[in-house]
């Protein structure tokens, strides 16, 4: 006995008409199709033409099945690949290139400032103490050998330790000058130089009028960077 | 063992997301030709199929981290793009004449009869063929993906479904009412020459 509700034309419309086709129905569903179509005429008929339908459908797919597609597609499609791969590449590269560029300018100019900054202090290093003795020597023009003297001797004496030249040559105390910064530098000489009183103001010294024109001997404490840092009158 | 279409599209899809052109190559071989025919059923022209296959791809190109493998398959994907592709196409040419076009060796591209056995036949089944696609032309579209996919393509509800992303119940009731449409349009078809040899 059957006891499966029989499939109604509504049914089998929306269902039932591709009932032999593969995974569209279940077994069940598909014998109920099945025996709705043997029974009714209409949804027989409906069944037929849509048999006919499909023929000429799965024509029209066999037809239409080796189409494929124009392989200028494929060409214009990987060229546009290709530019795209490309142009990121060159990218990439670019951007590398530009950092290691602005890296090198960085270092470059890094380099240059510390340079420039060495040069000068070393350029200081040799104008001062020649400024220094030429201020004095032009303040005083008739000292100017005993400066060439005393220069030789701040070559030569470079070597020597500021406290000990100034315990050897010393006949009296050193009197600081004003704004010289004692540091104790281990570079330093005593020059001693032969100039009018009136010079002392020169090194900022007070200078009494009256003897403003007497020549004295000078012994001057010269530190390793050649400025002057104290005076003292050799008795 | 055997590796997964789905896991080969990704890996291939990630090979040539990095520049990989052999990747590329072998992603668009293996895709190309559904999507063409697909395009092709869909809008009736032959150079709007292949600029939809460009469109395609050149998506696949450009924004590759679009696809997501979450959310389906990488053909589900591109056809999700071809539909649009489609949709575009034909708002942009809504009464667009498919000229006959030429294909690169100079045959016509147009729709071919397999088994022409004598010039008459094949004349015949031609214009039949052309009938029948020019019917499905003229389905709405979403009845028209659904005929083309299920009875042109031959891909079962669950591949519609899947590449239409849409559950089975709607692909039964849009094949149901295209068919519908379809079976009238060709029964006209069929009636209009048997109604002109019996008027002559």
């Amino acid at each position: 006995m059957n006891d499966r509700v029989p499939m109604n034309c509504e049914e089998f419309e929306i269902v039932g008409l591709d009932f032999e086709r593969e995974g569209a129905l279940h077994e069940e569903g598909r014998q109920r199709a099945s025996q709705h179509v043997r029974s009714c005429a209409k949804c027989g008929a409906l069944q037929a033409s849509w048999s006919a339908a499909q023929v000429e459908l799965a024509a029209l797919g066999a037809a239409t099945r080796d189409l494929a597609v124009p392989s200028r597609v494929e060409t214009r499609v990987l060229q546009q690949f290709r530019l795209k791969h490309q142009s990121r590449r060159d990218r990439r590269a670019m951007k590398v290139a530009m950092w290691a560029l602005a890296a090198a300018a960085m270092i470059v100019f890094t380099m240059g400032v510390w340079n420039l900054h060495q040069w000068r202090q070393r350029s200081l290093a040799k104008t001062q103490p020649q400024n220094s003795l030429q201020s004095l020597s032009d303040a005083n023009p008739s000292a100017s050998a005993v400066i060439r003297n005393g220069g030789a001797a701040l070559g030569s004496s470079s070597q020597m330790l500021w406290a000990s030249n100034l315990s050897a040559n010393a006949d009296g105390d050193f009197t600081q000058l004003p704004g010289a910064t004692f540091y104790g530098a281990e570079d330093g000489a005593i020059v001693r130089l032969g100039m009018q009183r009136a010079s002392l103001a020169a090194l900022g010294l007070p200078v009494n009028e009256e003897t403003a024109g007497d020549w004295i001997q000078v012994d001057v404490l010269v530190a390793g960077d050649g400025s002057p840092q104290a005076v003292r009158l050799p008795q | 063992m055997k590796i997964p279409e789905k896991d080969q599209d990704e890996a291939l899809l990630k090979r040539s997301a990095k520049g990989d052109e052999e990747a590329f190559t072998t992603l668009y071989r293996r895709h190309a030709g559904p999507l063409y025919r697909f395009a092709l059923r869909m809008t009736g022209s032959g150079w709007g199929a292949e600029e939809i296959v460009q469109d395609v791809f050149m998506t696949l190109i450009r924004e590759p981290a679009r696809y997501d493998a979450m959310r389906g398959t990488l053909p589900a994907f591109l056809f999700g793009i071809a539909r649009n592709k489609v949709m575009k196409h034909n708002e942009r040419q809504p009464r667009e004449i498919s000229l006959v076009e030429r294909s690169e060796d100079g045959r016509g591209a147009g729709i071919t009869p397999r088994d022409p056995h004598t010039p008459a036949m094949w004349a015949e089944q031609s214009e039949r063929l052309e009938k029948v696609r020019a019917a499905v032309q003229e389905l709405p579209v979403e009845f028209r993906e659904t005929v083309v996919l299920c009875e042109l393509e031959e891909l079962t509800y669950q591949q519609a479904a899947q590449l239409l992303e849409c559950p089975i119940g709607t692909i039964r009731s849009r094949l149901h009412r295209g068919r519908a449409l379809l079976l009238a349009k060709l029964e006209m078809l069929r009636d209009a020459p048997q109604r002109w040899r019996s008027a002559g």
